[in-house]
């Protein structure tokens, strides 16, 4: 190659290179991040209103639960830890809450994200006399519900697959039973705005 | 000859190309929703320690080197402060349950890491049941440990690493147990008569 060639291509990929780098720049400024496929995407801004994400766990028989499992019910999802003192607190609600809301369509899914295994898990569940579904954790599903931020933090799903509700933090009785009274459709309280049109909140999160 | 002057100019040409890409910002700098995102690939739950601009739960005081005499020994403290509002299991909570607090430190040869002391925590309820004492540290605490210098230590400086192990809540909500990184020197000199053993 002659070497005006040589400084021709180099001239040419330069030019390349600065649109680029101009282009990423303008990209930062407005906060603006390229897709990295090996990350997947933290659904943005509030869950309430979306169609609940997918999840496939082990539940602590080693079974595969999923979300569409549930169809048809008001599901009260729970993330919670066998460390976190909050978490403790609320379980012998939910004992009484899946006892009395049970026959009227509610399931309580925990969801224990702690890596004590799944037998620590299954021991605490025991003591804690734990009588709706625990499923053993995963970091994606954590993701697909906005990166959980601490625990315990729920869920609520209406029948239709809805989030109605979200609470971060222990709640009172009283209102995590009004947020399963709204997923059960049983409320007087407004209607949630239906927001379950196709999005990034609807991937599954496997 | 010619053959070699043109690679020459060639790999120039490369260098130039490479310069100009780092200019003009080619290699994006990871913003901050990109880390967020990151971290929670990491862990399934993010903490206020993760996210860039959010307050600190625990911060770790830097340790001001150590000066140690060959075959002599000295304590450690290792200083923390846990962010208002919050607090952390003390090294013995009073349920097995809870997550203690806990120090590891590793050092080079010829230092020795003795006792580790852990302070004792504040017992205190919180409004979700007071039926229930946790003991915690909040605030500032600290955390001493033993270190021996060898007899045959050479005189120079000693990177001591390590990491405490905590687990923190607030009133309402707890978050993912988290290791933070300690390090500290020890500046060993020649065997002193004057220094004390102890």
């Amino acid at each position: 190659m002659k070497p005006t060639a040589v400084i021709l291509a180099v001239i040419v990929a330069v030019a390349g290179l600065i649109y680029v780098g101009a282009r990423q720049s303008r990209h930062a400024k407005v906060g603006y991040s390229e897709p990295n496929p090996t990350l997947p995407e933290l659904p943005q801004g509030n869950l309430i209103g979306k169609r609940a994400p997918d999840f496939s766990l082990d539940d602590l028989k080693g079974a595969k639960v999923t979300l569409a499992d549930y169809k048809g019910k008001a599901l009260l999802v729970n993330f919670w830890a066998t460390w976190c003192g909050p978490c403790k607190i609320e379980m012998p609600w939910f004992v009484e809450l899946q006892n009395q809301y049970g026959p009227q369509g509610l399931v309580i899914v925990g969801i224990a994200m702690d890596d004590s295994g799944k037998d620590a898990i299954a021991s605490f569940s025991r003591d804690m006399k734990v009588n709706y579904p625990i499923l053993i954790g995963k970091e994606a599903v954590g993701e697909a519900y906005g990166g959980v931020m601490g625990l315990p933090t729920s869920f609520f799903v209406d029948r239709s697959g809805k989030i109605v509700a979200h609470v971060e933090g222990l709640a009172d009785r009283s209102k995590i039973e009004d947020d399963i009274k709204l997923a059960l459709g049983t409320s007087k309280a407004a209607a949630v705005p239906d927001d379950t049109k196709p999005d990034g909140a609807r991937k599954a999160a496997n | 000859m010619k053959e070699n002057m043109l690679k020459r100019k060639r790999a120039t040409n490369f260098r130039l190309a490479f310069l100009l890409m780092l200019l003009a910002g080619i290699f994006p700098r990871p913003d901050q929703a990109a880390i967020v995102r990151r971290t929670a690939v990491l862990g399934a739950i993010t903490t206020f320690d993760d996210i860039p601009g959010k307050p600190q739960v625990l911060t770790v005081i830097p340790a001001a080197p150590v000066a140690l005499s060959a075959g002599h020994s000295a304590v450690v403290e290792l200083k923390f402060h846990v962010g208002s509002g919050y607090h952390v299991n003390s090294n013995k909570p009073h349920a097995d349950y809870l997550i203690p607090t806990t120090l590891s430190l590793t050092a080079p040869a010829r230092i020795t890491i003795g006792k580790v002391t852990y302070p004792t925590g504040t017992d205190i309820t919180l409004p979700f049941d007071p039926t229930d004492k946790l003991n915690v540290y909040s605030g500032d605490f600290s955390v001493s440990a033993g270190l021996l210098a060898s007899a045959k230590a050479a005189p120079g400086t000693y990177a001591v690493k390590g990491d405490i192990h905590y687990q923190a809540c607030n009133d309402n909500s707890c978050f993912p147990p988290k290791k933070m990184p300690i390090q500290f020197d020890v500046v060993v000199s020649a065997a002193s008569k004057r220094s004390s053993r102890r």
